[in-house]
């Protein structure tokens, strides 16, 4: 675990935890493969997707107020990011996607350049470790509890 | 909210800078997001992820001084490349 990051954040809700899932990976959102574990996928890949939505808006909101154009630039690409990032409820061996979402039944291995672990289920300290060794390096491993 | 685990590179006894707005924060109030031109994680305040100004121009900031930075880098190296005869200088 000696290469990885490991981030805890509150759990108080279905929906915020989406909201908070959104706004964490918009920092994440260019440094590789994202895994979500959840015992939900369907539900927590419609709450995100709304939330990820709204942030969208929210970028665009920031853009049109703005006068700067190196921001305008990079706010723009940013949305062009956001609206290209692909989620997926299946296995990594049947679909290619950059944010996972996943139960504990299809992840039977975390995917190659995985950078961001977003563990919602209560995962205890050797399978937390497991995955710190299965994250690439300088990765991070969040867990929410 | 906080990074409990890091690196074992990276002396978590010491206070660390937030890329966004500059203070310096126990590792305990910080979060992790983009990472920097040299390819080292940034972190930035927990605090910033709750205002979505923040969060949106703080990060776009930061991604705009990282692409300058590796921009005059890449300026500096074409330049070693002149004076060498084509020769790279590292």
């Amino acid at each position: 675990m000696g290469s990885v990051f490991f981030e805890r954040r509150p759990l108080t809700g279905r929906d915020v935890l989406s909201w908070d899932i959104a706004r964490h990976l918009y920092g994440r959102q260019l440094q590789g493969t994202v895994v979500i574990l959840t015992d939900n996928p369907t539900g927590l890949h419609a709450a995100l997707a709304k939330q990820w939505r709204r942030l969208g808006r929210a970028v665009q909101r920031e853009r049109a107020a703005t006068l700067d154009a190196v921001l305008i630039q990079e706010l723009t690409r940013t949305l062009s990011r956001m609206q290209n990032l692909t989620f997926s409820t299946q296995s990594p061996f049947d679909e290619l996607a950059d944010v996972y979402i996943l139960d504990k039944e299809h992840l039977n291995v975390v995917p190659r350049g995985t950078h961001t672990f977003y563990a919602t289920e209560v995962m205890d300290d050797e399978q937390l470790k497991d995955i710190g060794e299965a994250v690439a390096y300088n990765g991070l491993v969040v867990t929410y509890r | 909210m906080a990074i409990t685990i890091t690196p074992t590179h990276i002396r978590t006894e010491e206070l660390l800078t937030c890329v966004i707005c500059g203070r310096e924060r126990p590792l305990a109030d910080l979060t992790a997001g983009l990472t920097d031109a040299t390819g080292r994680q940034a972190l930035a305040c927990a605090g910033h992820t709750w205002d979505a100004h923040e969060l949106i121009t703080g990060w776009a900031k930061f991604a705009i001084t990282q692409r300058q930075a590796l921009a005059q880098a890449a300026a500096q190296m074409e330049y070693r490349e002149d004076i060498g005869h084509g020769q790279r200088v590292f």
